[in-house]
């Protein structure tokens, strides 16, 4: 098994090449940036004082998602979260570096879905998916009826389903076997 | 698989997502036992993921984030190595080896003409473009610099970096996304004026991130570091320096901002009006001029009170002015304008506290003399570390 040795080098291109999407996924369980930066951050941190135990044979990448992952989850406990809700979705799942070794090509799917919404549907796709912006602000922020946003909601999820039945359900297969 | 919801369901969801922190400990709770919610939360929080990516909304400034992350780890091992040099000092002298140690340092003593050739800062900067080209302006170079959109990026002799030629304003769009990243490295410290006309002086190991243009309805920049900032006035477009733990909202105004990674903040105002915002309080903090706000490391409280605001803003004007202040603070700002490291003999030194005021042009002998002309401490060098001991020790 090739031992992975980690130099400031390589520490720098792993950095340069992940934190971006490591910093979306804390910040889609977070929704603060600060501390989704700090969390990335110490994550990194955290794989350069192992390095010299860090024997990986699967992806670092993978291995760094679930630390993020895992980090915020943490973080949320410590936030009164309750526990039974991590341990059962999530950390009885070893950890599972597995679930993220087709991640990034789910997220690319989902980004190529929403690139193929309608304008007005992106738009209220933007309000109420990516801001979580409630149906009411929604329509006051485009001017448009409550009744309005949802058909929207609906059929971008529709659209989004359709398109991505197949990466969502392995994903989500993965999660609730652990149940 | 059919997943079913109903919009009450969804927008459930959107309200977890959206503030986790208020509305997660509930959520879970109610749902810990139905697998079709928390799916849907997974599969709400995905979409989420990959259209924040997309929108790049709150993007991370990576350089910067880097930055953190290498002077995180390089305190880690200095601190180290401190405790390397310590044990080892405690053993020379547990050993009785005081005198062989004295004769080493007068050794040191001999190669005092070394000072003179301690290398001292001056206008040196890196600039990070948007698509990710570096160039280096380095002293007094007259050079236009290219940038997308038809934005041309002067430098001058000055040391100043400029913005002009925004050829239309059709393009406002592709603009509004254009970052541009000044990085002032040790020993050096650059000027440089945004679009809006607002001044900027970094100072040494210091980083500002900034768009090519403000295009939106506020003016936002991100510093690590220290910097001066001489605003622009438009009180329709409010101005943000944001640091790591704070948010600083500025009308049009002078202030400075010493923001180092594990050092405490410190905000001083000289005049204008400003207001702070930080994760560490709530509510918000008004300066008026004179007040410096002071964030301790790992604080979760700012102080706030009146100061001699040269103390903090001399850097801009090309001089060092220390009133009353620590040795090690002293010695910490030194460090980043002048090529040594520092040794304390006596860890007591750190805190003796002593007033100064000298130009940065001069040479680092100089400072060091006055230094020692105090008759309290005496530094001698080796290689291009200073030992600093007590001289009643």
């Amino acid at each position: 098994m090739a031992k992975l040795l980690i130099n400031t080098t390589i520490l720098e291109e792993l950095f340069k090449e992940h934190y971006n999407s490591l910093y979306y996924h804390a910040q889609s369980f977070l929704s603060n940036p600060e501390v989704a930066k700090d969390i990335v951050n110490d994550c990194f941190e955290e794989v350069w004082n192992k390095r010299n135990q860090l024997d990986i044979s699967y992806s670092l990448k993978s291995f760094l998602y679930s630390m993020v992952r895992n980090r915020s989850l943490n973080y949320l406990k410590r936030q009164e979260v309750e526990k039974k809700y991590i341990s059962r979705t999530l950390h009885s799942s070893g950890y599972g570096e597995d679930e993220y070794q087709d991640y990034d090509s789910v997220l690319d799917e989902i980004r190529k879905a929403i690139e193929e919404l309608p304008p007005q549907g992106r738009s209220v796709f933007k309000k109420c998916f990516i801001e979580n912006l409630s149906y009411k602000e929604t329509a006051e922020e485009l001017n448009i009826s409550v009744n309005t946003v949802k058909t929207h909601v609906t059929n971008s999820l529709k659209k989004l389903r359709h398109d991505l039945d197949r990466d969502l359900l392995l994903f989500f297969l993965h999660v609730s076997k652990k149940k | 698989m059919k997943k079913s919801y109903n919009h009450d369901q969804l927008e459930e969801v959107f309200q977890v997502l959206k503030n986790p922190q208020k509305y997660g400990s509930d959520f879970f709770q109610k749902y810990e036992s139905n697998q079709q919610m928390l799916d849907l939360y997974n599969e709400l929080r995905q979409y989420k993921e990959s259209g924040q990516k997309l929108e790049q909304i709150d993007a991370p400034n990576i350089g910067l984030e880097w930055q953190k992350l290498t002077y995180k780890l390089k305190e880690q091992q200095r601190r180290k190595r401190g405790w390397m040099i310590a044990a080892s000092v405690a053993v020379l002298l547990s050993c009785a080896f005081i005198f062989q140690f004295d004769r080493i340092v007068n050794q040191m003593d001999q190669d005092g003409n070394q000072l003179a050739q301690i290398e001292k800062g001056n206008s040196k900067a890196l600039l990070i473009t948007s698509g990710g080209n570096e160039y280096r302006l380095d002293e007094g170079i007259n050079r236009i610099i290219s940038e997308k959109e038809g934005v041309q990026i002067h430098t001058d002799s000055n040391h100043v970096v400029q913005y002009s030629r925004f050829a239309g304003e059709s393009n406002e769009n592709k603009l509004a996304d254009m970052y541009n990243t000044l990085k002032v490295p040790r020993l050096g410290e650059y000027q440089l004026v945004l679009s809006d006309g607002t001044k900027v002086w970094l100072n040494s190991e210091s980083e500002l991130r900034y768009p090519v243009k403000f295009t939106g309805a506020t003016r936002e920049v991100e510093l690590l570091g220290e910097a001066y900032f001489d605003v622009e006035k438009n009180p329709g477009k409010p101005f943000f320096v944001k640091t790591k733990s704070t948010t600083t909202r500025v009308l049009g105004t002078e202030f400075n901002v010493s923001a180092y990674p594990s050092e405490e903040l410190n905000i001083t105002l000289v005049e204008g009006s400003i207001e702070l915002n930080s994760k560490q309080i709530s509510g918000k903090v008004l300066l008026i001029p004179g007040d410096n706000a002071n964030l301790k490391i790992g604080g979760d409280k700012i102080y706030v009170s009146q100061v001699d605001v040269r103390k903090y803003t001399a850097w801009r004007d090309g001089y060092f002015y220390f009133e009353k202040e620590r040795l090690e603070d002293i010695l910490t700002k030194l460090e980043r304008w002048y090529d040594f490291k520092v040794f304390y003999q006596n860890p007591a030194v750190k805190d003796y506290a002593f007033r100064m005021r000298a130009d940065r042009n001069e040479d680092f002998a100089e400072i060091v003399s006055r230094l020692e002309q105090t008759g309290r401490i005496s530094m001698k060098l080796k290689g291009n570390v200073i030992v600093v001991s007590d001289v009643n020790r």
